[in-house]
Protein backbone atom coordinates (compact mmCIF):
# COMPACT_ATOMS: atom_id res chain seq x y z
CA UNK A 1 0.00 0.00 0.00
CA UNK A 2 3.23 2.27 0.78
CA UNK A 3 4.42 1.68 -1.66
CA UNK A 4 2.01 2.21 -4.65
CA UNK A 5 1.81 5.09 -2.58
CA UNK A 6 5.05 6.71 -2.94
CA UNK A 7 5.34 4.84 -6.96
CA UNK A 8 2.20 7.39 -7.26
CA UNK A 9 3.77 10.52 -5.72
CA UNK A 10 6.90 9.85 -7.73
CA UNK A 11 4.84 9.51 -11.01
CA UNK A 12 2.63 12.68 -10.78
CA UNK A 13 6.08 14.31 -9.30
CA UNK A 14 8.40 13.70 -12.91
CA UNK A 15 4.98 14.17 -14.92
CA UNK A 16 4.44 17.76 -13.10
CA UNK A 17 7.96 18.08 -13.59
CA UNK A 18 7.96 17.16 -17.21
CA UNK A 19 5.13 19.08 -17.90
CA UNK A 20 6.81 22.07 -16.46
CA UNK A 21 9.86 21.73 -18.26
CA UNK A 22 8.36 21.89 -21.99
CA UNK A 23 6.00 24.94 -21.06
CA UNK A 24 8.76 26.86 -19.17
CA UNK A 25 9.21 28.74 -22.35
CA UNK A 26 5.98 30.07 -22.69
CA UNK A 27 5.58 30.43 -19.06
CA UNK A 28 8.44 32.29 -17.86
CA UNK A 29 10.00 35.62 -18.78
CA UNK A 30 12.89 35.43 -20.98
CA UNK A 31 14.91 36.79 -17.70
CA UNK A 32 13.16 34.01 -15.78
CA UNK A 33 13.84 31.12 -18.90
CA UNK A 34 17.44 32.18 -18.60
CA UNK A 35 17.40 32.11 -14.85
CA UNK A 36 15.79 29.00 -14.67
CA UNK A 37 18.32 27.56 -17.65
CA UNK A 38 21.10 28.60 -15.62
CA UNK A 39 20.03 26.55 -12.15
CA UNK A 40 19.87 22.95 -15.08
CA UNK A 41 23.40 24.03 -16.16
CA UNK A 42 24.32 24.33 -12.21
CA UNK A 43 22.93 21.78 -11.75
CA UNK A 44 24.73 19.28 -13.94
CA UNK A 45 27.91 20.93 -12.78
CA UNK A 46 26.71 20.01 -9.18
CA UNK A 47 25.89 16.77 -10.00
CA UNK A 48 29.24 15.87 -11.82
CA UNK A 49 31.15 17.55 -9.00
CA UNK A 50 29.08 14.85 -6.20
CA UNK A 51 30.80 12.63 -8.02
CA UNK A 52 33.90 13.36 -6.58
CA UNK A 53 32.98 14.84 -3.62
CA UNK A 54 29.52 13.35 -1.88
CA UNK A 55 30.23 10.28 -3.64
CA UNK A 56 33.68 9.74 -3.59
CA UNK A 57 34.68 11.42 -0.32
CA UNK A 58 37.11 14.05 -1.71
CA UNK A 59 36.57 17.65 -1.73
CA UNK A 60 37.44 19.63 -4.87
CA UNK A 61 38.40 23.43 -4.90
CA UNK A 62 39.24 23.23 -8.06
CA UNK A 63 36.03 21.99 -10.37
CA UNK A 64 35.87 25.77 -11.71
CA UNK A 65 38.67 24.45 -13.61
CA UNK A 66 36.85 21.87 -15.73
CA UNK A 67 33.92 23.98 -16.02
CA UNK A 68 35.87 26.66 -17.56
CA UNK A 69 37.89 24.76 -19.57
CA UNK A 70 34.55 23.31 -21.03
CA UNK A 71 33.43 27.26 -21.88
CA UNK A 72 37.02 28.39 -23.18
CA UNK A 73 38.00 25.73 -25.51
CA UNK A 74 34.94 26.19 -28.09
CA UNK A 75 35.09 29.79 -27.98
CA UNK A 76 39.19 29.61 -29.26
CA UNK A 77 37.72 26.94 -31.61
CA UNK A 78 34.82 29.46 -32.87
CA UNK A 79 37.83 32.71 -32.95
CA UNK A 80 40.41 30.95 -34.28
CA UNK A 81 39.30 27.99 -36.61
CA UNK A 82 35.88 29.73 -37.20
CA UNK A 83 34.32 27.10 -36.19
CA UNK A 84 30.76 27.90 -35.69
CA UNK A 85 28.89 24.77 -35.11
CA UNK A 86 27.19 24.23 -31.41
CA UNK A 87 27.88 20.62 -31.43
CA UNK A 88 31.31 20.74 -32.34
CA UNK A 89 31.69 24.13 -29.72
CA UNK A 90 30.56 21.54 -26.79
CA UNK A 91 32.33 18.70 -28.06
CA UNK A 92 35.37 20.55 -27.65
CA UNK A 93 34.66 21.71 -24.44
CA UNK A 94 33.97 18.12 -23.49
CA UNK A 95 37.21 16.63 -24.87
CA UNK A 96 39.39 19.41 -23.51
CA UNK A 97 37.57 19.18 -19.85
CA UNK A 98 38.03 15.75 -19.63
CA UNK A 99 41.57 15.54 -20.91
CA UNK A 100 42.54 17.91 -18.33
CA UNK A 101 40.29 16.36 -15.78
CA UNK A 102 42.57 12.98 -16.44
CA UNK A 103 46.04 14.95 -16.24
CA UNK A 104 44.89 16.71 -12.77
CA UNK A 105 43.48 14.26 -11.51
CA UNK A 106 46.17 11.65 -11.74
CA UNK A 107 48.18 13.57 -9.57
CA UNK A 108 45.43 14.76 -7.17
CA UNK A 109 44.21 11.59 -6.33
CA UNK A 110 47.63 10.69 -4.52
CA UNK A 111 46.48 12.85 -1.90
CA UNK A 112 43.42 12.27 0.52
CA UNK A 113 41.43 14.68 2.61
CA UNK A 114 42.59 19.06 2.88
CA UNK A 115 45.99 17.69 0.83
CA UNK A 116 43.46 16.74 -1.85
CA UNK A 117 41.42 19.82 -1.72
CA UNK A 118 44.50 22.20 -1.90
CA UNK A 119 45.86 20.16 -4.62
CA UNK A 120 43.00 20.88 -6.76
CA UNK A 121 42.45 24.30 -5.50
CA UNK A 122 46.19 25.03 -6.83
CA UNK A 123 45.87 23.27 -9.94
CA UNK A 124 42.51 25.15 -10.71
CA UNK A 125 44.58 28.22 -9.77
CA UNK A 126 47.39 27.90 -12.14
CA UNK A 127 45.52 27.33 -14.90
CA UNK A 128 43.35 30.49 -14.05
CA UNK A 129 46.41 32.37 -13.68
CA UNK A 130 47.17 31.08 -17.38
CA UNK A 131 44.14 33.34 -18.62
CA UNK A 132 44.24 36.16 -16.41
CA UNK A 133 47.91 37.01 -17.28
CA UNK A 134 47.42 35.72 -20.86
CA UNK A 135 50.13 33.15 -21.57
CA UNK A 136 47.22 31.29 -22.98
CA UNK A 137 45.94 33.69 -25.57
CA UNK A 138 49.67 34.72 -26.76
CA UNK A 139 49.55 30.58 -28.21
CA UNK A 140 47.56 32.03 -30.71
CA UNK A 141 50.17 34.68 -31.92
CA UNK A 142 49.29 38.37 -32.25
CA UNK A 143 46.01 37.96 -33.01
CA UNK A 144 45.26 35.97 -29.80
CA UNK A 145 47.46 38.51 -28.17
CA UNK A 146 45.30 41.15 -29.10
CA UNK A 147 42.32 39.53 -28.15
CA UNK A 148 43.55 39.48 -24.79
CA UNK A 149 44.82 42.81 -24.42
CA UNK A 150 40.66 43.28 -25.60
CA UNK A 151 39.25 41.48 -23.71
CA UNK A 152 41.31 41.13 -20.59
CA UNK A 153 41.01 37.22 -20.64
CA UNK A 154 37.42 37.40 -21.94
CA UNK A 155 35.64 35.84 -25.10
CA UNK A 156 32.48 36.44 -26.79
CA UNK A 157 30.90 33.67 -28.58
CA UNK A 158 28.02 34.78 -31.12
CA UNK A 159 24.91 32.86 -31.28
CA UNK A 160 25.93 29.34 -32.85
CA UNK A 161 23.96 27.12 -35.50
CA UNK A 162 22.48 24.25 -33.72
CA UNK A 163 21.95 21.16 -36.09
CA UNK A 164 23.16 23.41 -39.14
CA UNK A 165 20.41 26.22 -38.53
CA UNK A 166 21.20 29.60 -37.38
CA UNK A 167 18.40 30.89 -34.96
CA UNK A 168 17.71 34.56 -34.76
CA UNK A 169 17.95 36.62 -31.49
CA UNK A 170 14.11 36.41 -30.45
CA UNK A 171 14.45 32.55 -30.99
CA UNK A 172 17.64 31.10 -30.05
CA UNK A 173 16.50 31.20 -26.21
CA UNK A 174 13.83 29.15 -26.16
CA UNK A 175 15.84 26.93 -28.79
CA UNK A 176 18.70 26.98 -26.47
CA UNK A 177 16.44 26.09 -23.57
CA UNK A 178 15.51 22.58 -25.18
CA UNK A 179 19.01 21.65 -25.67
CA UNK A 180 19.96 22.18 -22.12
CA UNK A 181 17.00 20.32 -21.33
CA UNK A 182 17.85 17.28 -23.04
CA UNK A 183 21.48 17.25 -21.99
CA UNK A 184 20.33 17.78 -18.77
CA UNK A 185 18.08 14.78 -18.92
CA UNK A 186 20.70 12.60 -20.33
CA UNK A 187 23.57 13.95 -18.18
CA UNK A 188 20.72 13.18 -14.85
CA UNK A 189 19.96 9.75 -16.19
CA UNK A 190 23.57 8.58 -16.96
CA UNK A 191 24.79 9.61 -13.77
CA UNK A 192 22.10 8.21 -11.76
CA UNK A 193 23.50 4.80 -13.52
CA UNK A 194 26.66 5.61 -12.56
CA UNK A 195 25.65 5.85 -8.97
CA UNK A 196 23.73 3.51 -9.32
CA UNK A 197 26.01 0.81 -10.68
CA UNK A 198 28.71 -1.55 -8.96
CA UNK A 199 31.45 0.89 -9.87
CA UNK A 200 29.39 4.14 -8.08
CA UNK A 201 28.49 1.62 -5.05
CA UNK A 202 32.71 0.86 -5.20
CA UNK A 203 33.22 4.90 -5.05
CA UNK A 204 31.08 4.89 -1.94
CA UNK A 205 32.93 1.89 -0.25
CA UNK A 206 36.15 4.00 -1.10
CA UNK A 207 34.64 6.86 0.45
CA UNK A 208 33.25 4.78 3.87
CA UNK A 209 36.74 3.34 4.51
CA UNK A 210 39.63 3.27 1.45
CA UNK A 211 41.64 0.54 4.22
CA UNK A 212 38.53 -1.91 3.86
CA UNK A 213 37.92 -1.11 0.42
CA UNK A 214 42.06 -1.75 -0.48
CA UNK A 215 41.37 -5.38 0.71
CA UNK A 216 38.90 -6.39 -0.76
CA UNK A 217 40.23 -5.72 -3.94
CA UNK A 218 39.39 -2.41 -4.78
CA UNK A 219 42.13 -0.45 -6.28
CA UNK A 220 41.18 3.18 -4.61
CA UNK A 221 44.00 5.16 -6.16
CA UNK A 222 42.48 4.17 -10.02
CA UNK A 223 38.91 4.33 -9.28
CA UNK A 224 39.16 7.99 -7.49
CA UNK A 225 41.17 9.10 -11.14
CA UNK A 226 38.18 7.23 -12.82
CA UNK A 227 35.49 9.28 -10.76
CA UNK A 228 37.45 12.51 -11.06
CA UNK A 229 37.77 11.87 -14.84
CA UNK A 230 33.74 11.31 -15.10
CA UNK A 231 33.26 14.30 -13.33
CA UNK A 232 35.30 16.40 -15.48
CA UNK A 233 33.31 15.22 -18.40
CA UNK A 234 29.84 16.81 -16.78
CA UNK A 235 31.31 19.90 -15.76
CA UNK A 236 33.11 20.29 -18.94
CA UNK A 237 29.13 19.37 -20.48
CA UNK A 238 27.91 22.17 -17.87
CA UNK A 239 30.66 24.70 -18.95
CA UNK A 240 30.18 24.31 -22.70
CA UNK A 241 26.32 25.42 -22.04
CA UNK A 242 26.78 28.40 -20.02
CA UNK A 243 29.19 29.43 -22.51
CA UNK A 244 26.86 29.85 -24.96
CA UNK A 245 23.99 30.91 -22.78
CA UNK A 246 25.70 33.74 -21.34
CA UNK A 247 27.85 34.20 -24.70
CA UNK A 248 30.69 36.10 -22.42
CA UNK A 249 33.49 33.79 -21.35
CA UNK A 250 35.60 35.76 -18.21
CA UNK A 251 38.57 34.02 -16.20
CA UNK A 252 35.57 34.18 -13.12
CA UNK A 253 34.85 30.66 -14.20
CA UNK A 254 38.05 29.49 -13.54
CA UNK A 255 38.11 30.87 -10.33
CA UNK A 256 38.44 29.04 -6.77
CA UNK A 257 35.81 31.85 -6.28
CA UNK A 258 34.00 29.71 -8.47
CA UNK A 259 34.69 26.07 -7.00
CA UNK A 260 33.80 27.25 -3.92
CA UNK A 261 29.79 28.65 -5.15
CA UNK A 262 29.90 24.68 -6.93
CA UNK A 263 30.88 23.33 -3.61
CA UNK A 264 28.40 25.44 -1.56
CA UNK A 265 25.27 24.70 -4.22
CA UNK A 266 25.90 20.85 -3.52
CA UNK A 267 26.70 21.12 0.23
CA UNK A 268 23.37 23.00 0.41
CA UNK A 269 21.21 20.55 -1.26
CA UNK A 270 23.09 17.31 0.67
CA UNK A 271 25.95 15.19 -1.06
CA UNK A 272 24.55 11.69 0.37
CA UNK A 273 21.21 12.10 -1.55
CA UNK A 274 21.39 11.96 -5.91
CA UNK A 275 19.18 14.37 -6.15
CA UNK A 276 20.53 16.76 -3.12
CA UNK A 277 23.31 18.61 -5.68
CA UNK A 278 20.60 19.06 -8.30
CA UNK A 279 17.87 20.73 -5.46
CA UNK A 280 20.57 22.85 -4.23
CA UNK A 281 21.59 24.33 -7.96
CA UNK A 282 17.96 25.20 -7.99
CA UNK A 283 17.87 26.80 -4.48
CA UNK A 284 21.51 28.80 -4.71
CA UNK A 285 20.81 30.30 -8.37
CA UNK A 286 17.10 31.40 -7.31
CA UNK A 287 18.32 32.94 -3.58
CA UNK A 288 20.94 34.47 -5.90
CA UNK A 289 18.27 36.00 -7.95
CA UNK A 290 16.24 37.19 -5.02
CA UNK A 291 19.92 38.75 -3.49
CA UNK A 292 20.64 40.32 -6.45
CA UNK A 293 17.87 42.97 -6.24
CA UNK A 294 19.89 44.47 -3.24
CA UNK A 295 23.26 45.16 -5.01
CA UNK A 296 25.11 46.50 -2.24
CA UNK A 297 24.52 43.59 -0.06
CA UNK A 298 24.08 40.72 -2.54
CA UNK A 299 26.72 38.58 -1.39
CA UNK A 300 26.16 39.52 2.48
CA UNK A 301 22.63 38.61 2.00
CA UNK A 302 23.54 35.42 0.21
CA UNK A 303 26.20 34.40 2.99
CA UNK A 304 23.52 34.92 5.52
CA UNK A 305 21.05 32.52 3.84
CA UNK A 306 23.90 29.92 3.08
CA UNK A 307 25.05 30.39 6.96
CA UNK A 308 21.04 29.51 8.02
CA UNK A 309 20.82 27.08 6.08
CA UNK A 310 23.99 25.32 6.80
CA UNK A 311 23.03 25.39 10.63
CA UNK A 312 19.67 24.71 10.08
CA UNK A 313 19.62 21.95 8.15
CA UNK A 314 23.66 20.60 8.20
CA UNK A 315 22.37 17.19 5.66
CA UNK A 316 20.95 20.14 3.19
CA UNK A 317 17.57 20.73 2.25
CA UNK A 318 16.77 16.71 1.34
CA UNK A 319 18.12 15.64 4.09
CA UNK A 320 15.77 18.05 6.03
CA UNK A 321 13.31 17.49 3.76
CA UNK A 322 13.70 13.27 4.41
CA UNK A 323 13.68 13.95 8.11
CA UNK A 324 10.38 15.96 8.18
CA UNK A 325 8.90 13.23 6.13
CA UNK A 326 9.71 10.17 8.53
CA UNK A 327 8.91 12.52 11.58
CA UNK A 328 5.52 13.49 9.73
CA UNK A 329 5.20 8.99 9.08
CA UNK A 330 5.77 8.47 12.80
CA UNK A 331 3.46 10.79 14.00
CA UNK A 332 0.77 9.35 11.86
CA UNK A 333 1.75 5.82 12.70
CA UNK A 334 -0.04 6.01 16.69
CA UNK A 335 -3.30 7.31 14.98
CA UNK A 336 -3.34 4.49 12.37
CA UNK A 337 -3.05 1.83 15.47
CA UNK A 338 -5.67 3.41 16.90
CA UNK A 339 -7.91 3.82 14.38
CA UNK A 340 -8.16 -0.46 14.61
CA UNK B 1 50.95 -22.11 -0.32
CA UNK B 2 51.78 -18.96 1.98
CA UNK B 3 55.65 -18.54 2.79
CA UNK B 4 56.14 -15.52 5.71
CA UNK B 5 59.86 -15.74 6.43
CA UNK B 6 61.66 -13.42 8.84
CA UNK B 7 58.78 -10.28 8.87
CA UNK B 8 59.86 -7.35 10.70
CA UNK B 9 56.83 -5.03 10.94
CA UNK B 10 56.70 -1.49 13.17
CA UNK B 11 53.33 -0.07 14.30
CA UNK B 12 54.72 3.61 14.21
CA UNK B 13 57.65 3.93 16.07
CA UNK B 14 56.82 0.27 17.75
CA UNK B 15 58.22 -2.64 16.64
CA UNK B 16 55.85 -5.18 16.53
CA UNK B 17 56.69 -8.43 14.59
CA UNK B 18 60.73 -9.37 15.29
CA UNK B 19 61.77 -11.69 12.48
CA UNK B 20 57.97 -13.90 12.33
CA UNK B 21 57.88 -17.11 10.19
CA UNK B 22 54.88 -18.87 9.57
CA UNK B 23 53.53 -20.90 6.59
CA UNK B 24 50.49 -22.14 5.27
CA UNK B 25 49.37 -25.30 3.19
CA UNK B 26 47.15 -26.25 0.44
CA UNK B 27 43.44 -27.13 2.07
CA UNK B 28 45.11 -26.33 5.60
CA UNK B 29 43.66 -24.78 8.33
CA UNK B 30 46.38 -23.06 10.66
CA UNK B 31 45.87 -21.22 13.60
CA UNK B 32 47.93 -18.25 15.37
CA UNK B 33 47.10 -18.00 18.88
CA UNK B 34 47.94 -15.43 21.63
CA UNK B 35 46.66 -12.80 23.44
CA UNK B 36 45.78 -9.31 23.40
CA UNK B 37 48.88 -7.45 21.95
CA UNK B 38 50.96 -10.47 21.17
CA UNK B 39 51.29 -9.35 17.22
CA UNK B 40 48.09 -11.01 15.75
CA UNK B 41 46.26 -8.82 13.54
CA UNK B 42 49.84 -6.94 12.97
CA UNK B 43 50.84 -10.40 11.51
CA UNK B 44 47.41 -10.99 9.48
CA UNK B 45 48.00 -7.11 8.19
CA UNK B 46 50.86 -7.31 7.20
CA UNK B 47 50.07 -10.36 5.12
CA UNK B 48 47.59 -9.07 3.42
CA UNK B 49 49.43 -5.73 2.59
CA UNK B 50 48.24 -3.11 5.11
CA UNK B 51 51.42 -2.08 6.76
CA UNK B 52 54.62 -2.15 5.06
CA UNK B 53 57.13 -4.58 6.03
CA UNK B 54 60.40 -3.08 7.84
CA UNK B 55 62.27 -6.81 6.46
CA UNK B 56 61.34 -9.69 5.84
CA UNK B 57 59.54 -11.87 2.52
CA UNK B 58 56.04 -13.29 1.71
CA UNK B 59 55.46 -15.52 -0.98
CA UNK B 60 52.27 -16.59 -2.06
CA UNK B 61 51.62 -19.07 -4.69
CA UNK B 62 55.56 -19.32 -5.68
CA UNK B 63 54.92 -15.46 -6.29
CA UNK B 64 56.97 -12.43 -3.75
CA UNK B 65 54.25 -9.97 -2.87
CA UNK B 66 56.31 -8.62 -0.29
CA UNK B 67 55.85 -5.21 -2.33
CA UNK B 68 52.36 -5.80 -3.59
CA UNK B 69 49.49 -3.18 -2.56
CA UNK B 70 46.29 -5.02 -0.79
CA UNK B 71 44.35 -4.73 -3.50
CA UNK B 72 46.61 -6.81 -5.64
CA UNK B 73 46.75 -9.58 -2.94
CA UNK B 74 42.79 -9.68 -2.92
CA UNK B 75 42.94 -9.85 -6.91
CA UNK B 76 45.53 -13.24 -6.71
CA UNK B 77 43.21 -14.88 -4.05
CA UNK B 78 43.86 -13.76 -0.66
CA UNK B 79 40.49 -13.13 0.98
CA UNK B 80 40.07 -11.31 4.38
CA UNK B 81 37.61 -10.85 7.68
CA UNK B 82 39.07 -8.76 9.89
CA UNK B 83 38.14 -8.23 14.08
CA UNK B 84 35.59 -5.10 13.17
CA UNK B 85 33.96 -7.03 9.85
CA UNK B 86 34.78 -4.28 8.16
CA UNK B 87 31.94 -3.57 6.18
CA UNK B 88 30.57 -0.69 4.65
CA UNK B 89 27.95 1.01 6.98
CA UNK B 90 25.94 2.61 4.52
CA UNK B 91 25.55 0.03 2.13
CA UNK B 92 23.41 -3.02 2.21
CA UNK B 93 24.04 -6.63 2.63
CA UNK B 94 23.68 -7.18 -0.86
CA UNK B 95 26.29 -4.24 -2.17
CA UNK B 96 28.52 -5.21 0.01
CA UNK B 97 28.77 -8.53 -1.95
CA UNK B 98 28.04 -7.43 -5.14
CA UNK B 99 31.24 -5.15 -5.19
CA UNK B 100 33.31 -7.83 -4.34
CA UNK B 101 31.33 -10.50 -7.02
CA UNK B 102 31.77 -7.13 -9.37
CA UNK B 103 35.45 -6.77 -8.65
CA UNK B 104 35.91 -11.26 -8.82
CA UNK B 105 34.77 -10.86 -12.74
CA UNK B 106 37.03 -7.83 -13.58
CA UNK B 107 39.68 -8.09 -15.76
CA UNK B 108 43.21 -8.33 -14.49
CA UNK B 109 42.11 -10.64 -11.81
CA UNK B 110 44.32 -14.12 -11.89
CA UNK B 111 41.59 -16.55 -10.73
CA UNK B 112 43.44 -18.93 -8.40
CA UNK B 113 39.59 -20.84 -7.85
CA UNK B 114 37.59 -22.34 -10.41
CA UNK B 115 34.74 -20.42 -8.98
CA UNK B 116 34.10 -16.32 -9.98
CA UNK B 117 31.45 -14.05 -9.15
CA UNK B 118 28.22 -15.59 -8.70
CA UNK B 119 29.28 -19.09 -8.21
CA UNK B 120 31.44 -18.03 -5.56
CA UNK B 121 28.38 -16.17 -3.66
CA UNK B 122 26.01 -18.67 -3.70
CA UNK B 123 29.01 -21.11 -2.24
CA UNK B 124 29.19 -18.00 0.01
CA UNK B 125 25.55 -18.43 0.97
CA UNK B 126 25.92 -22.55 1.22
CA UNK B 127 28.40 -21.81 4.41
CA UNK B 128 25.95 -19.13 5.55
CA UNK B 129 22.54 -19.44 4.38
CA UNK B 130 21.94 -17.23 6.92
CA UNK B 131 23.15 -13.68 5.04
CA UNK B 132 20.65 -14.56 2.49
CA UNK B 133 17.86 -13.15 4.34
CA UNK B 134 19.94 -10.10 5.48
CA UNK B 135 20.51 -8.79 1.59
CA UNK B 136 18.80 -5.69 2.00
CA UNK B 137 19.79 -4.65 5.65
CA UNK B 138 22.27 -1.75 5.73
CA UNK B 139 25.65 -3.18 7.59
CA UNK B 140 24.74 -0.64 10.04
CA UNK B 141 21.78 -2.63 11.34
CA UNK B 142 23.35 -6.02 11.60
CA UNK B 143 24.27 -7.93 14.72
CA UNK B 144 27.62 -8.84 15.31
CA UNK B 145 27.92 -12.68 14.96
CA UNK B 146 25.75 -10.99 11.49
CA UNK B 147 28.06 -8.78 10.70
CA UNK B 148 30.99 -11.55 11.06
CA UNK B 149 29.26 -13.49 8.58
CA UNK B 150 28.64 -11.56 5.97
CA UNK B 151 32.60 -10.24 6.73
CA UNK B 152 33.79 -13.84 5.82
CA UNK B 153 30.81 -14.67 2.78
CA UNK B 154 31.91 -11.47 1.32
CA UNK B 155 35.44 -12.34 1.70
CA UNK B 156 34.54 -15.75 -0.21
CA UNK B 157 32.84 -13.93 -3.21
CA UNK B 158 36.15 -12.91 -4.05
CA UNK B 159 37.19 -16.46 -4.95
CA UNK B 160 40.28 -17.16 -2.71
CA UNK B 161 42.54 -19.47 -1.92
CA UNK B 162 43.42 -18.52 0.79
CA UNK B 163 40.84 -16.96 3.70
CA UNK B 164 42.80 -14.56 6.57
CA UNK B 165 40.34 -14.21 9.40
CA UNK B 166 41.00 -11.71 12.45
CA UNK B 167 39.41 -12.94 15.80
CA UNK B 168 36.24 -14.41 14.03
CA UNK B 169 34.84 -15.95 17.05
CA UNK B 170 35.61 -12.97 19.34
CA UNK B 171 32.26 -12.02 21.32
CA UNK B 172 30.49 -14.45 20.00
CA UNK B 173 27.85 -16.83 22.57
CA UNK B 174 29.46 -20.32 22.36
CA UNK B 175 26.42 -22.01 20.53
CA UNK B 176 27.31 -19.22 18.03
CA UNK B 177 31.14 -20.20 18.05
CA UNK B 178 30.26 -23.78 17.11
CA UNK B 179 27.91 -22.45 13.83
CA UNK B 180 31.26 -20.78 12.94
CA UNK B 181 33.61 -23.64 13.55
CA UNK B 182 31.57 -25.71 11.50
CA UNK B 183 31.16 -22.87 8.66
CA UNK B 184 35.22 -22.83 8.89
CA UNK B 185 35.29 -26.66 8.40
CA UNK B 186 33.02 -26.33 5.22
CA UNK B 187 35.39 -23.61 3.66
CA UNK B 188 38.21 -25.95 4.20
CA UNK B 189 36.40 -28.45 3.04
CA UNK B 190 35.81 -26.26 -0.56
CA UNK B 191 39.56 -26.29 -0.81
CA UNK B 192 40.20 -23.01 0.37
CA UNK B 193 43.27 -22.65 2.71
CA UNK B 194 42.37 -20.58 6.06
CA UNK B 195 44.69 -18.21 8.50
CA UNK B 196 43.14 -17.54 11.45
CA UNK B 197 44.13 -15.54 14.56
CA UNK B 198 42.47 -16.57 17.87
CA UNK B 199 43.07 -15.56 21.25
CA UNK B 200 41.07 -18.42 22.51
CA UNK B 201 43.29 -21.67 22.30
CA UNK B 202 40.45 -24.16 22.80
CA UNK B 203 38.54 -22.91 19.94
CA UNK B 204 41.35 -23.28 17.70
CA UNK B 205 42.42 -26.58 18.83
CA UNK B 206 39.57 -27.37 17.26
CA UNK B 207 39.69 -26.67 13.77
CA UNK B 208 43.39 -25.94 13.82
CA UNK B 209 45.31 -28.53 10.92
CA UNK B 210 48.29 -26.79 12.62
CA UNK B 211 49.09 -23.88 14.91
CA UNK B 212 51.44 -21.03 15.82
CA UNK B 213 51.53 -19.58 19.48
CA UNK B 214 52.79 -15.66 19.09
CA UNK B 215 53.66 -13.77 22.08
CA UNK B 216 55.38 -10.56 21.72
CA UNK B 217 55.77 -10.19 18.28
CA UNK B 218 57.36 -13.59 18.36
CA UNK B 219 56.46 -17.24 17.40
CA UNK B 220 57.19 -19.60 20.67
CA UNK B 221 55.38 -22.98 19.07
CA UNK B 222 54.76 -24.46 15.93
CA UNK B 223 53.14 -27.68 15.57
CA UNK B 224 49.89 -30.22 16.76
CA UNK B 225 47.17 -28.12 18.22
CA UNK B 226 46.95 -30.97 21.21
CA UNK B 227 50.38 -30.59 21.78
CA UNK B 228 50.12 -26.92 22.56
CA UNK B 229 47.80 -27.63 24.78
CA UNK B 230 50.14 -29.30 27.05
CA UNK B 231 52.83 -26.98 26.51
CA UNK B 232 53.58 -25.09 29.56
CA UNK B 233 55.42 -22.26 28.07
CA UNK B 234 52.35 -21.54 25.50
CA UNK B 235 49.80 -21.77 28.62
CA UNK B 236 51.89 -19.64 30.19
CA UNK B 237 52.37 -16.83 27.31
CA UNK B 238 48.46 -17.45 26.68
CA UNK B 239 47.70 -16.44 30.24
CA UNK B 240 49.59 -13.45 30.14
Amino acid sequence: MHDTRALAARVVVLVAAGAWVLVAPAALSPYLLIIWSYALILSIACLGLNLVFGTTGLLSLGHAAYFGAGAYAGAFLYRFAHVSSFEVYLLAGVLTSTLLAAVIGFFCVRATKIHFAILTLAFSQILHSLFIDGAIFRLFGPLGWSLYLLGGGSMYIPRLTILGIEFGPGEFIPVFYYVIVLVFCVSVFLLWRINHSPFGKTLRAIRDNHTRAAYIGIPVRRYRWYAFIISGVFLGLAGALYGQLDRQITPQQLDWLFSAKLVLATVLGGTRDFVGPMLGAFVFIGLDAIAARWAVGHNMIMGLLLMFVVFVFPRGLVGALTSLTQMARKARAPMRLGQK
Amino acid sequence: MLEVTQINTFRGPAHILHGLTLGVEEQEVVCLVGRNGAGKTTTIDSIMGLLPLKSGQIVFHGENITALPAHIRARRGMGYAPENCGLFPELTVEENLMISRWLANAPGRVKEAAFTGGDAQERAFSVFPEVRALTHREGLHLSGGQKKMVAIARAMTLSPSLLLLDEAFEGLAPAVVTRFIDAVIKIKEMGISILMAESNLANASRIADRLYAIDRGEIIFHGDPKEALKNEEVMKALRG
